[in-house]
């Protein structure tokens, strides 16, 4: 199974290049902020088109905006056996199916971000990433309306005027 | 500093006139302005009329010189002010110099940043900066120093943090502005700054900037890639 997280892939290229080891100081500080020691990860299945979605699905579906969405997915039996500790929790998203699809990696300290932020650089470089663009994202969402599992209500109130003039013109 | 100012003034003619071009070819390597106005004052120096220019002239370059950064007032409005009848300036492009206050909405841009990276899909206080300059400065003037903050690569965070939060301005300058900006920022070499034009692409859509998208040739496969899928979905709607 993969993990999937929302990243800013241009964060992560500016010394792919010229230091191939190299994990830029602010994709670590600004992709991989911390809240109570802790990680928020989406599980991903195998990562095929429809696992993908439905993480691009549960993160854009609590935003404020919308916007495009790029995610990282992970090897998640790679993550526990760097001694990373996992658990399930409940997600946020509107999204009822997708709630307990969320996991956190806890109990993070330096070292074992670094090695977080190596195992992200690492499903970079095998092009383990994606980007959803703001078109895209608000297909999703609209197909999410139509299939029920979704309410435009559960919505950010500029991302569902959006979303409902989408449904409209369909 | 206006102190000194007034005591130049009041010097002889002949020092003046010596003053105001030394002033001038100090003034001319950065400001068109005092070049034009030291060239009009030497063309004229055998006429009656060139004492009351080299006057003029020496105004003008006070004002420029000393009282720019007092006063934070525009090139435009000195020259008008002092050479009302002589010169005529609607053809002048101004080029203002950094004031206070665009320090001023640099570093709360600056700061913005600093303490809250822009995220996708998230309100930023940047966002409230830029609107509250558009509507209590001169909007040609914010417009001025955002693409500057927007094009700097050598703060490429900053400005492509820059460039995101003016994405979410749907109406944010003209067309053509919007086109230019995004023109530009697809041309300079830092990766991050090219994907926020992309992005920027994305939220403002319409015809020309499509073109200007579907015309770049991206290095990097997977912003190439983001930025086809871009071009596609701006086809499509």
């Amino acid at each position: 199974m993969f993990l999937g997280r929302s990243i800013r892939r241009s964060k992560w290229e500016s010394l792919i290049d010229s230091q191939p080891d190299g994990i830029p100081a602010d994709a670590v500080t600004d992709d991989l902020k911390t809240q109570g020691n802790t990680l928020s990860f989406w599980k991903c299945g195998k990562a095929e088109i429809s696992d993908i979605n439905d993480v691009v699905l549960a993160i854009s579906a609590c935003r404020e905006k919308l916007e495009k969405v790029e995610m990282v997915w992970i090897d998640h039996q790679e993550l526990e056996s760097s001694g990373q500790e996992l658990i399930h929790s409940i997600g946020v998203t509107p999204v009822q199916d997708l709630v307990n699809q969320h996991i956190d990696v806890c109990r993070l300290d330096y070292r074992r971000l670094g090695g977080l932020a190596q195992q992200i650089f690492s499903s970079i470089t095998a092009e383990r990433y994606t980007t959803v663009t703001r078109a895209g994202v608000k297909k999703l969402l609209a197909a999410a309306v139509r299939q029920g599992r979704l309410r435009t209500d559960d919505l950010k109130e500029r991302v569902q005027s959006e979303i409902k003039g989408l449904l409209d013109s369909l | 500093m206006q102190i000194d100012a007034h005591m130049m003034s009041s010097q002889t003619t002949a020092h003046s006139t010596e003053v105001s071009r030394d002033m001038s070819r100090q003034q001319a390597d950065s400001n068109g302005h005092l070049f034009l106005v030291s060239t009009v004052s030497s063309s004229l120096a055998s006429t009656e009329a060139a004492a009351r220019l080299d006057w003029l002239t020496i105004r003008v370059a006070e004002n420029l010189y000393f009282n720019r950064a007092v006063t934070d007032r525009s090139d435009r409005t000195i020259f008008a002010n002092v050479l009302p009848a002589l010169i005529d300036i609607s053809g002048f492009t101004e080029r203002k110099a950094p004031s206070n206050s665009s320090n001023r909405f640099f570093g709360e841009l600056f700061s913005s940043f600093e303490s809250e990276p822009i995220e996708d899909g998230s309100d930023h206080p940047s966002e409230l900066i830029v609107q509250n300059a558009l509507i209590t400065e001169r909007g040609e003037s914010v417009l001025h120093c955002l693409r500057d903050f927007s094009l700097n690569e050598s703060q490429p965070s900053f400005s492509s943090s820059v460039i995101r939060c003016l994405a979410r301005f749907s109406d944010l300058g003209s067309n053509s502005w919007r086109t230019e900006l995004i023109s530009r920022a697809l041309r300079l070499s830092d990766v991050q700054i090219r994907d926020a034009a992309v992005q920027a692409a994305e939220h403002w859509g319409g015809e020309s900037i499509r073109n200007v998208l579907s015309q770049h040739q991206e290095p990097i496969p997977w912003l190439r890639k983001y930025a086809d899928d871009v071009v596609r979905d701006l086809t499509e709607y």
